[in-house]
Protein backbone atom coordinates (compact mmCIF):
# COMPACT_ATOMS: atom_id res chain seq x y z
CA UNK A 1 0.00 0.00 0.00
CA UNK A 2 2.73 2.44 0.96
CA UNK A 3 4.61 1.58 -2.22
CA UNK A 4 1.56 2.58 -4.25
CA UNK A 5 1.26 5.85 -2.31
CA UNK A 6 4.94 6.69 -2.83
CA UNK A 7 4.72 5.90 -6.56
CA UNK A 8 1.59 8.02 -6.99
CA UNK A 9 3.03 10.96 -5.09
CA UNK A 10 6.22 10.85 -7.15
CA UNK A 11 4.17 10.88 -10.35
CA UNK A 12 2.21 13.88 -9.04
CA UNK A 13 5.47 15.63 -8.15
CA UNK A 14 6.94 15.08 -11.62
CA UNK A 15 3.77 16.47 -13.23
CA UNK A 16 3.81 19.50 -10.90
CA UNK A 17 7.50 20.12 -11.58
CA UNK A 18 6.89 19.99 -15.33
CA UNK A 19 3.94 22.40 -15.06
CA UNK A 20 6.01 24.73 -12.86
CA UNK A 21 8.71 24.99 -15.50
CA UNK A 22 6.45 24.96 -18.56
CA UNK A 23 3.65 27.39 -17.72
CA UNK A 24 4.10 30.84 -19.28
CA UNK A 25 2.55 32.78 -16.39
CA UNK A 26 4.95 33.46 -13.55
CA UNK A 27 2.35 33.81 -10.79
CA UNK A 28 0.76 30.49 -11.70
CA UNK A 29 4.14 28.83 -11.76
CA UNK A 30 4.76 30.07 -8.21
CA UNK A 31 1.42 28.57 -7.14
CA UNK A 32 2.36 25.27 -8.81
CA UNK A 33 5.66 25.41 -6.95
CA UNK A 34 3.79 25.76 -3.65
CA UNK A 35 1.70 22.73 -4.62
CA UNK A 36 4.98 20.90 -5.30
CA UNK A 37 6.10 21.78 -1.77
CA UNK A 38 2.85 20.37 -0.37
CA UNK A 39 3.31 17.15 -2.34
CA UNK A 40 6.86 16.73 -1.08
CA UNK A 41 5.51 17.27 2.45
CA UNK A 42 3.29 14.21 1.95
CA UNK A 43 6.27 12.28 0.63
CA UNK A 44 8.47 13.16 3.61
CA UNK A 45 5.67 11.99 5.89
CA UNK A 46 5.49 8.70 4.00
CA UNK A 47 9.28 8.36 4.41
CA UNK A 48 8.85 8.48 8.25
CA UNK A 49 10.46 11.89 8.51
CA UNK A 50 7.89 14.04 10.35
CA UNK A 51 10.45 16.68 11.33
CA UNK A 52 11.40 17.33 7.72
CA UNK A 53 7.73 17.19 6.71
CA UNK A 54 6.87 19.93 9.21
CA UNK A 55 9.76 22.10 8.01
CA UNK A 56 8.81 21.63 4.37
CA UNK A 57 5.14 22.38 5.11
CA UNK A 58 6.02 25.67 6.77
CA UNK A 59 8.81 26.75 4.41
CA UNK A 60 8.28 25.04 1.07
CA UNK A 61 4.55 25.53 0.89
CA UNK A 62 4.39 28.79 2.82
CA UNK A 63 7.24 31.23 3.20
CA UNK A 64 9.04 30.54 -0.10
CA UNK A 65 5.81 31.08 -2.05
CA UNK A 66 5.22 34.36 -0.25
CA UNK A 67 8.79 35.49 -0.93
CA UNK A 68 8.47 34.60 -4.62
CA UNK A 69 5.09 36.31 -5.01
CA UNK A 70 6.21 39.49 -3.27
CA UNK A 71 9.40 39.66 -5.34
CA UNK A 72 7.23 39.15 -8.42
CA UNK A 73 4.88 41.95 -7.35
CA UNK A 74 7.80 44.34 -6.99
CA UNK A 75 8.66 43.93 -10.65
CA UNK A 76 6.48 44.36 -13.67
CA UNK A 77 7.12 40.98 -15.21
CA UNK A 78 3.97 38.91 -15.40
CA UNK A 79 4.64 36.49 -18.23
CA UNK A 80 7.68 34.48 -19.03
CA UNK A 81 7.79 34.84 -22.80
CA UNK A 82 10.77 32.61 -23.44
CA UNK B 1 -0.10 -7.06 -6.67
CA UNK B 2 0.15 -4.34 -4.07
CA UNK B 3 2.73 -6.30 -2.09
CA UNK B 4 5.17 -6.24 -5.00
CA UNK B 5 5.13 -2.44 -4.79
CA UNK B 6 6.53 -2.70 -1.26
CA UNK B 7 9.70 -4.55 -2.31
CA UNK B 8 12.85 -2.59 -1.32
CA UNK B 9 14.39 -2.87 -4.80
CA UNK B 10 11.23 -1.50 -6.44
CA UNK B 11 10.95 1.33 -3.90
CA UNK B 12 14.57 2.36 -4.38
CA UNK B 13 14.03 2.29 -8.14
CA UNK B 14 10.95 4.54 -7.82
CA UNK B 15 12.71 6.97 -5.47
CA UNK B 16 15.82 7.19 -7.66
CA UNK B 17 13.93 7.60 -10.94
CA UNK B 18 11.37 10.02 -9.48
CA UNK B 19 13.96 12.24 -7.82
CA UNK B 20 16.06 12.32 -10.98
CA UNK B 21 12.98 13.09 -13.04
CA UNK B 22 12.37 16.19 -10.95
CA UNK B 23 16.12 16.93 -11.10
CA UNK B 24 16.16 16.74 -14.90
CA UNK B 25 13.08 18.96 -15.25
CA UNK B 26 14.65 21.54 -12.96
CA UNK B 27 17.96 21.37 -14.84
CA UNK B 28 16.19 21.91 -18.17
CA UNK B 29 14.41 24.90 -16.62
CA UNK B 30 17.70 26.39 -15.43
CA UNK B 31 19.32 25.91 -18.83
CA UNK B 32 16.47 26.84 -21.19
CA UNK B 33 14.37 29.51 -19.45
CA UNK B 34 15.23 33.17 -19.90
CA UNK B 35 13.39 34.78 -17.02
CA UNK B 36 15.31 35.09 -13.75
CA UNK B 37 12.26 34.17 -11.65
CA UNK B 38 11.80 30.96 -13.65
CA UNK B 39 15.47 30.15 -13.23
CA UNK B 40 15.26 30.54 -9.46
CA UNK B 41 12.09 28.41 -9.35
CA UNK B 42 13.95 25.71 -11.27
CA UNK B 43 16.87 25.95 -8.85
CA UNK B 44 14.43 25.31 -6.02
CA UNK B 45 13.04 22.29 -7.86
CA UNK B 46 16.54 20.83 -8.25
CA UNK B 47 17.19 21.44 -4.56
CA UNK B 48 13.93 19.74 -3.56
CA UNK B 49 14.70 16.71 -5.72
CA UNK B 50 18.02 16.25 -3.95
CA UNK B 51 16.30 16.45 -0.55
CA UNK B 52 13.74 13.86 -1.66
CA UNK B 53 16.46 11.50 -2.86
CA UNK B 54 18.50 11.92 0.28
CA UNK B 55 15.59 11.20 2.64
CA UNK B 56 14.06 8.51 0.44
CA UNK B 57 17.24 6.48 -0.02
CA UNK B 58 17.37 5.90 3.75
CA UNK B 59 13.81 4.57 3.99
CA UNK B 60 12.57 1.00 4.02
CA UNK B 61 9.03 -0.29 4.39
CA UNK B 62 8.04 -0.74 8.05
CA UNK B 63 10.59 1.65 9.53
CA UNK B 64 9.33 4.10 12.12
CA UNK B 65 10.19 7.71 12.71
CA UNK B 66 13.09 8.04 15.19
CA UNK B 67 10.87 9.36 17.98
CA UNK B 68 9.96 7.69 21.26
CA UNK B 69 6.23 8.31 21.62
CA UNK B 70 2.84 6.65 21.29
CA UNK B 71 3.64 3.24 22.77
CA UNK B 72 7.18 3.00 21.37
CA UNK B 73 9.16 2.90 24.56
CA UNK B 74 12.80 2.75 23.45
CA UNK B 75 15.10 3.42 20.51
CA UNK B 76 15.58 0.28 18.46
CA UNK B 77 16.91 -0.70 15.06
CA UNK B 78 13.55 -0.55 13.32
CA UNK B 79 13.84 3.22 13.14
CA UNK B 80 14.91 5.42 10.26
CA UNK B 81 18.44 6.83 10.30
CA UNK B 82 18.14 10.25 11.99
CA UNK B 83 21.31 11.78 10.49
CA UNK B 84 20.04 12.55 6.94
CA UNK B 85 16.82 13.95 8.37
CA UNK B 86 18.78 16.32 10.60
CA UNK B 87 20.98 17.39 7.69
CA UNK B 88 18.03 18.03 5.37
CA UNK B 89 16.19 19.87 8.14
CA UNK B 90 18.93 22.48 8.35
CA UNK B 91 19.44 22.52 4.58
CA UNK B 92 15.80 23.46 3.89
CA UNK B 93 16.09 26.50 6.16
CA UNK B 94 19.37 27.51 4.51
CA UNK B 95 17.68 27.03 1.13
CA UNK B 96 14.94 29.58 1.80
CA UNK B 97 17.49 32.11 3.08
CA UNK B 98 19.73 31.74 0.02
CA UNK B 99 16.69 31.86 -2.27
CA UNK B 100 15.60 35.12 -0.65
CA UNK B 101 19.13 36.48 -1.15
CA UNK B 102 18.98 35.66 -4.86
CA UNK B 103 15.48 37.09 -5.29
CA UNK B 104 16.49 40.32 -3.57
CA UNK B 105 19.26 40.72 -6.15
CA UNK B 106 16.74 40.00 -8.93
CA UNK B 107 14.54 42.82 -7.62
CA UNK B 108 17.57 45.09 -7.36
CA UNK B 109 18.55 44.24 -10.94
CA UNK B 110 15.02 45.04 -12.10
CA UNK B 111 15.27 48.49 -10.52
CA UNK B 112 18.55 49.15 -12.26
CA UNK B 113 17.65 47.87 -15.72
CA UNK B 114 13.87 47.51 -16.03
CA UNK B 115 13.74 43.84 -17.01
CA UNK B 116 14.46 40.40 -15.54
CA UNK B 117 15.60 38.52 -18.63
CA UNK B 118 19.06 37.07 -18.97
CA UNK B 119 19.15 37.28 -22.78
CA UNK B 120 18.82 41.06 -22.60
CA UNK B 121 21.58 41.54 -20.04
CA UNK B 122 24.08 43.83 -21.75
CA UNK B 123 25.67 45.78 -18.92
CA UNK B 124 29.20 44.96 -20.07
CA UNK B 125 28.41 45.74 -23.71
CA UNK B 126 29.41 42.44 -25.30
CA UNK B 127 26.56 42.40 -27.81
CA UNK B 128 27.27 45.78 -29.38
CA UNK C 1 12.98 32.50 -39.20
CA UNK C 2 16.56 31.48 -38.60
CA UNK C 3 16.30 32.87 -35.07
CA UNK C 4 13.47 30.45 -34.36
CA UNK C 5 15.51 27.57 -35.75
CA UNK C 6 18.50 28.23 -33.50
CA UNK C 7 16.27 28.30 -30.42
CA UNK C 8 14.84 24.92 -31.37
CA UNK C 9 18.32 23.47 -31.94
CA UNK C 10 19.42 24.83 -28.59
CA UNK C 11 16.46 23.24 -26.84
CA UNK C 12 17.16 19.88 -28.44
CA UNK C 13 20.82 20.09 -27.48
CA UNK C 14 19.89 20.98 -23.91
CA UNK C 15 17.49 18.04 -23.70
CA UNK C 16 20.23 15.73 -25.03
CA UNK C 17 22.73 17.09 -22.52
CA UNK C 18 20.32 16.73 -19.62
CA UNK C 19 19.33 13.20 -20.57
CA UNK C 20 22.99 12.20 -20.93
CA UNK C 21 23.76 13.68 -17.51
CA UNK C 22 20.75 11.95 -15.97
CA UNK C 23 21.72 8.59 -17.45
CA UNK C 24 25.27 8.94 -16.14
CA UNK C 25 24.04 9.97 -12.69
CA UNK C 26 21.50 7.14 -12.59
CA UNK C 27 24.23 4.68 -13.53
CA UNK C 28 26.43 5.90 -10.69
CA UNK C 29 23.57 5.99 -8.19
CA UNK C 30 22.28 2.50 -8.96
CA UNK C 31 25.75 1.04 -8.43
CA UNK C 32 25.85 2.35 -4.88
CA UNK C 33 24.66 -0.45 -2.56
CA UNK C 34 21.56 0.00 -0.46
CA UNK C 35 22.40 2.18 2.49
CA UNK C 36 23.86 0.43 5.48
CA UNK C 37 22.70 2.07 8.67
CA UNK C 38 25.88 1.87 10.74
CA UNK C 39 26.11 5.52 11.76
CA UNK C 40 22.39 5.81 12.44
CA UNK C 41 22.34 2.68 14.62
CA UNK C 42 25.33 3.93 16.58
CA UNK C 43 23.70 7.30 17.13
CA UNK C 44 20.39 5.73 18.15
CA UNK C 45 22.24 3.58 20.70
CA UNK C 46 24.17 6.59 21.98
CA UNK C 47 21.00 8.63 22.13
CA UNK C 48 19.48 6.21 24.64
CA UNK C 49 22.20 6.92 27.20
CA UNK C 50 23.69 10.30 26.37
CA UNK C 51 20.89 12.77 25.75
CA UNK C 52 17.55 11.40 27.07
CA UNK C 53 15.78 13.21 24.27
CA UNK C 54 12.72 11.43 22.86
CA UNK C 55 13.30 12.78 19.36
CA UNK C 56 16.51 11.42 17.84
CA UNK C 57 16.51 13.98 15.02
CA UNK C 58 16.54 16.79 17.56
CA UNK C 59 19.45 15.28 19.45
CA UNK C 60 21.39 14.86 16.22
CA UNK C 61 20.73 18.48 15.22
CA UNK C 62 21.53 20.09 18.56
CA UNK C 63 23.85 17.68 20.35
CA UNK C 64 25.83 15.36 18.06
CA UNK C 65 26.09 17.99 15.35
CA UNK C 66 25.57 21.14 17.38
CA UNK C 67 28.54 22.87 15.80
CA UNK C 68 26.95 22.40 12.35
CA UNK C 69 23.80 24.06 13.65
CA UNK C 70 25.85 27.01 14.85
CA UNK C 71 27.37 27.35 11.37
CA UNK C 72 23.95 26.99 9.79
CA UNK C 73 22.51 29.81 11.89
CA UNK C 74 25.52 31.90 10.85
CA UNK C 75 24.75 31.24 7.18
CA UNK C 76 21.14 32.25 7.80
CA UNK C 77 22.29 35.50 9.40
CA UNK C 78 24.66 36.24 6.51
CA UNK C 79 21.90 35.64 3.96
CA UNK C 80 19.55 38.05 5.71
CA UNK C 81 22.43 40.53 5.86
CA UNK C 82 22.85 40.17 2.09
CA UNK C 83 19.11 40.68 1.55
CA UNK C 84 19.33 43.86 3.62
CA UNK C 85 22.10 45.10 1.36
CA UNK C 86 20.38 44.00 -1.83
CA UNK C 87 17.06 45.69 -1.18
CA UNK C 88 17.68 49.39 -0.86
CA UNK C 89 15.88 50.93 2.06
CA UNK C 90 14.77 54.46 1.42
CA UNK C 91 12.57 56.67 3.56
CA UNK C 92 9.59 56.31 1.21
CA UNK C 93 8.67 52.76 2.06
CA UNK C 94 5.25 51.26 1.81
CA UNK C 95 3.79 47.82 2.17
CA UNK C 96 2.85 46.05 -1.01
CA UNK C 97 0.32 43.22 -0.95
CA UNK C 98 -2.02 45.03 1.42
CA UNK C 99 -5.78 45.47 1.20
CA UNK C 100 -7.71 47.51 3.73
CA UNK C 101 -10.18 45.03 5.17
CA UNK C 102 -11.78 45.17 8.61
CA UNK C 103 -12.52 41.46 8.80
CA UNK C 104 -8.91 40.66 7.99
CA UNK C 105 -7.72 43.05 10.70
CA UNK C 106 -9.98 41.56 13.37
CA UNK C 107 -9.03 38.03 12.34
CA UNK C 108 -5.34 38.84 12.46
CA UNK C 109 -5.76 40.50 15.84
CA UNK C 110 -7.46 37.41 17.28
CA UNK C 111 -5.21 34.83 15.65
CA UNK C 112 -1.86 36.53 16.30
CA UNK C 113 -1.33 35.36 19.93
CA UNK C 114 -2.63 31.88 19.08
CA UNK C 115 -0.09 31.44 16.29
CA UNK C 116 2.71 32.78 18.49
CA UNK C 117 1.69 30.31 21.20
CA UNK C 118 1.66 27.47 18.69
CA UNK C 119 5.16 28.39 17.53
CA UNK C 120 6.42 28.46 21.11
CA UNK C 121 4.78 25.08 21.71
CA UNK C 122 6.55 23.60 18.68
CA UNK C 123 9.90 25.02 19.84
CA UNK C 124 9.57 23.91 23.49
CA UNK C 125 8.40 20.39 22.58
CA UNK C 126 11.16 19.95 20.02
CA UNK C 127 12.83 17.15 22.00
CA UNK C 128 9.56 15.26 22.54
CA UNK C 129 7.68 15.43 19.26
CA UNK C 130 8.31 16.44 15.64
CA UNK C 131 9.27 20.05 15.50
CA UNK C 132 11.86 22.27 17.04
CA UNK C 133 13.59 25.58 16.68
CA UNK C 134 13.57 25.92 12.91
CA UNK C 135 9.91 25.00 12.38
CA UNK C 136 8.61 26.91 15.40
CA UNK C 137 10.67 29.96 14.49
CA UNK C 138 9.19 30.06 11.01
CA UNK C 139 5.66 29.63 12.47
CA UNK C 140 6.26 32.66 14.71
CA UNK C 141 7.52 34.61 11.71
CA UNK C 142 4.37 33.66 9.80
CA UNK C 143 2.29 35.29 12.57
CA UNK C 144 4.15 38.54 11.91
CA UNK C 145 3.65 38.03 8.17
CA UNK C 146 -0.11 37.87 8.80
CA UNK C 147 0.05 41.14 10.74
CA UNK C 148 1.91 42.79 7.87
CA UNK C 149 -0.64 41.58 5.33
CA UNK C 150 -3.61 42.69 7.40
CA UNK C 151 -2.46 46.05 8.75
CA UNK C 152 -0.06 47.26 6.09
CA UNK C 153 1.80 50.42 6.95
CA UNK C 154 -0.06 50.84 10.25
CA UNK C 155 1.83 47.96 11.86
CA UNK C 156 5.20 49.06 13.18
CA UNK C 157 7.82 46.53 14.24
CA UNK C 158 10.19 47.50 17.01
CA UNK C 159 13.56 46.66 15.54
CA UNK C 160 15.43 47.17 18.82
CA UNK C 161 13.57 44.23 20.39
CA UNK C 162 14.21 42.08 17.32
CA UNK C 163 17.92 42.90 17.36
CA UNK C 164 18.02 42.19 21.09
CA UNK C 165 16.38 38.76 20.64
CA UNK C 166 18.61 37.90 17.69
CA UNK C 167 21.85 38.93 19.38
CA UNK C 168 21.01 37.41 22.77
CA UNK C 169 20.05 34.06 21.27
CA UNK C 170 23.23 33.97 19.18
CA UNK C 171 25.31 34.79 22.24
CA UNK C 172 23.33 32.19 24.21
CA UNK C 173 24.29 29.35 21.86
CA UNK C 174 27.97 30.28 22.04
CA UNK C 175 27.90 30.70 25.84
CA UNK C 176 26.25 27.28 26.24
CA UNK C 177 28.94 25.79 24.03
CA UNK C 178 31.71 27.46 26.01
CA UNK C 179 30.16 26.27 29.29
CA UNK C 180 30.29 22.76 27.91
CA UNK C 181 33.90 23.32 26.88
CA UNK C 182 34.78 24.45 30.40
CA UNK C 183 33.01 21.65 32.24
CA UNK C 184 33.12 18.65 29.94
CA UNK C 185 36.04 19.42 27.69
CA UNK C 186 33.91 19.41 24.53
CA UNK C 187 32.19 22.30 22.81
CA UNK C 188 28.41 22.05 23.42
CA UNK C 189 28.72 19.09 25.79
CA UNK C 190 25.98 18.68 28.37
CA UNK C 191 26.13 20.74 31.58
CA UNK C 192 22.58 20.23 32.88
CA UNK C 193 20.89 17.20 34.52
CA UNK C 194 19.43 14.86 31.93
CA UNK C 195 16.03 14.16 33.49
CA UNK C 196 13.65 11.34 32.64
CA UNK C 197 13.04 10.37 29.03
CA UNK C 198 9.78 11.73 27.69
CA UNK C 199 9.19 14.55 30.15
CA UNK C 200 9.33 18.25 29.32
CA UNK C 201 12.39 18.95 31.49
CA UNK C 202 14.65 16.34 29.96
CA UNK C 203 17.49 16.22 27.50
CA UNK C 204 19.94 18.48 29.31
CA UNK C 205 20.87 21.52 27.24
CA UNK C 206 18.87 20.42 24.16
CA UNK C 207 15.61 22.35 24.91
CA UNK C 208 17.56 25.46 25.89
CA UNK C 209 19.68 25.28 22.74
CA UNK C 210 16.65 24.77 20.53
CA UNK C 211 14.90 27.70 22.24
CA UNK C 212 17.83 29.95 21.31
CA UNK C 213 17.86 28.63 17.74
CA UNK C 214 14.09 29.14 17.49
CA UNK C 215 14.25 32.76 18.68
CA UNK C 216 17.07 33.49 16.26
CA UNK C 217 15.27 31.92 13.30
CA UNK C 218 12.02 33.71 14.21
CA UNK C 219 13.73 37.10 14.35
CA UNK C 220 15.62 36.52 11.10
CA UNK C 221 12.68 35.26 9.04
CA UNK C 222 10.53 38.13 10.37
CA UNK C 223 13.11 40.66 9.23
CA UNK C 224 13.40 38.85 5.88
CA UNK C 225 9.64 39.02 5.28
CA UNK C 226 9.57 42.67 6.31
CA UNK C 227 12.41 43.50 3.91
CA UNK C 228 10.51 41.89 1.07
CA UNK C 229 7.08 43.30 1.90
CA UNK C 230 8.04 46.82 2.81
CA UNK C 231 10.06 48.43 0.07
CA UNK C 232 9.91 51.27 -2.29
CA UNK C 233 7.53 50.10 -4.99
CA UNK C 234 9.58 49.49 -8.11
CA UNK C 235 6.56 49.92 -10.36
CA UNK C 236 6.33 53.60 -9.50
CA UNK C 237 9.97 54.33 -10.17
Amino acid sequence: MIGLLITGTFLLLIVLAYVTVATPYLASSVVYFMAFGLGSTVLYFLFSAPDVALTEAVIGAGVSGVVFLVALLQTQTREDDA
Amino acid sequence: MLETLNQPTYLHFVITVGAFGVFAIGLIGVLVKKNLFKIFLSFSLVESSLFLFFIGSHYDVGKRAPIVADGVMAFDHRMVDPVPQAMILTTIVIGIAVLALGLSYVVRYYRLSGHTRIDQMDELGEAS
Amino acid sequence: MSFKKTIKLKTILTALLVSLLSILLLKVITQVPLTSQALGITLLDLNRDLTHSANAVTSVVTYFRGLDTLGEVTILFLSIFGVGIGIDRSTQMKTILHYDNTLLKIGAHVLFPVIILFGIYIIVHGHLSPGGGFQGGVVIASAFLMKFLAYGDAYELDHRILVLFEALSGVGVVVLGLLGLLSGGLFLSNVLPLGRLGTLLSGGIIPLLYLFVGLKVAAEITVLVEYFLRTQDARDA
